[in-house]
């Protein structure tokens, strides 16, 4: 068995995706702090522990998510703002495939609208830290369920994203 | 393969993440079809150079300046049990810090994740399970005739149940589903063994040979609050699982 990675260099590794995703999955920049934390907290007392240490980044982030779904069942004011995804249908037909003005600050605005369902995939595959069969693992869903919900979640995005970049554009042009 | 299951495969990959996508048989199929139709590559790389402008934004996210450091101080405060030792009043301490950190974890999580051992297609029957079990995943036709859903499962081409449990059969069946475990075509057929209590049978169409179950003799083991037994019939290969005790799920075999 090789030897668990030393726990700085796992932080150094893995902690921004990690807080990226908990950004996304709650949109609370204090609450992705605080999973983050007790993800790290989990491995320094339990990551000597994992026989596969080549497995150390799917257990950080399933322990993450695992982490966030515990939160989110005590605190249902993440259930309900995400847009309806029959709303997001009729908003616009055809999803753009242009996402060249698409900065930071609106990719997660539009992400943050999408149904946690499809969120969830959607950033850990645009975070280009795992494969689709990671990502199965990560949110124990099958790998078909994993693939319709990318393909899902990836047109639902690029029609949120014209949705807040639209809004984007009137509230500029009313301020000019 | 027609193009839109192609896109479905190649919308998953996109992005350059490695792994399964390299050696994913149905993989190589969407990519020999995209060799030949013209749409679905203009497709294929609108949607990669789209995608990788998103992959782009999403990783200039900004990161707490001070998060870090207050990581690299959890390994510090909190060192594996097993290998660090320290002596007298601080020992202590340490073990009372840690019985209160491991109390506040224990009392917040079911189990601990997934050990890697658990074969591909075992462990995506069991997250199906547990997907319909907790009615985030929905079946695909629901009915109480097991004939009936068996006639469901064989128009979906999926596999259906050859033999079940003795003392499964005359338990009223719910509804069934199709699915891909480790893209094997699969099927689980759930039944209401006590009010409120659902056991879930899934099929796969594999063998021992590729499976590695047993044939004839369940194998019963404990995943967290899960309970299931794994067999093969040497055709098929199936899979049990319940949140019943385990006493119940091994009574349903004799």
């Amino acid at each position: 068995m090789d030897a668990p990675p030393e726990f700085t260099q796992l932080v150094d590794m893995h902690y921004a995706p990690l807080y990226r995703f908990a950004l996304s999955l709650s949109r609370q920049p204090s609450t992705a702090e605080d999973l983050t934390q007790q993800t790290f907290l989990q491995w320094a007392r339990k990551g000597s522990t994992l026989r596969d240490t080549s497995k150390a980044k799917t257990w950080l982030f399933t322990t993450l998510y695992r982490e966030w779904l515990h939160v989110a069942r005590k605190e249902s004011r993440f259930a309900a703002e995400p847009l309806d995804e029959e709303v997001m249908e009729g908003m616009v037909e055809e999803a753009p495939e242009d996402t060249a003005q698409v900065d930071s600050a609106v990719l997660m605005e539009s992400l943050n609208r999408l149904p946690e369902t499809y969120r969830a995939p959607v950033v850990l595959f645009y975070m280009k830290e795992m494969a689709y069969k990671d990502i199965a693992e990560v949110l124990e869903i099958p790998l078909g369920t994993v693939m319709s919900r990318l393909s899902r979640g990836k047109d639902l995005l690029r029609k949120a994203l014209r949705v807040v970049m639209a809004g984007d554009s009137t509230m500029e042009g009313g301020q000019a | 393969m027609n193009r839109e299951e192609a896109r479905l495969i190649l919308d998953a990959h996109t992005l350059a993440a490695g792994g399964v996508g390299e050696v994913d048989p149905q993989l190589r199929e969407a990519q020999a079809l995209m060799e030949r139709d013209e749409e679905l590559r203009k497709w294929f790389e609108v949607r990669h150079a789209s995608d990788e402008r998103l992959a782009e934004a999403l990783s200039a996210v900004e990161i707490p300046a001070h998060l870090r450091d207050r990581l690299l101080k959890l390994g510090a405060d909190a060192p594996p049990t097993n290998v660090v030792k320290f002596p007298g009043r601080m020992g202590f301490l340490l073990a009372l810090a840690a019985a209160l950190v491991i109390g506040i974890f224990a009392a917040v999580r079911w189990f601990a994740p997934n050990t890697p051992t658990m074969p591909a297609w075992e462990s995506d029957s069991l997250a199906m399970v547990k997907g319909l079990d907790s009615q985030k995943i929905s079946l695909d036709h629901t009915g109480h005739d097991l004939a009936e859903l068996k006639g469901f499962l064989a128009k979906a081409s999926a596999p259906m149940p050859e033999g079940i449990p003795t003392n499964l059969a005359p338990h009223l069946p719910v509804g069934c589903k199709s699915f891909l475990a480790a893209n094997v075509p699969s099927s689980v057929v759930c039944f209401e063994i006590a009010p409120g209590v659902l056991a879930h049978l899934v099929t796969v169409s594999a063998g021992p040979k590729v499976s590695g179950a047993q044939v004839g003799k369940p194998e019963f083991a404990q995943n967290g609050e899960w309970h299931t037994a794994v067999w093969s019939n040497g055709k098929q290969t199936y899979i049990l699982g319940t949140r019943a005790q385990m006493s119940e799920l091994k009574h349903l075999f004799s």
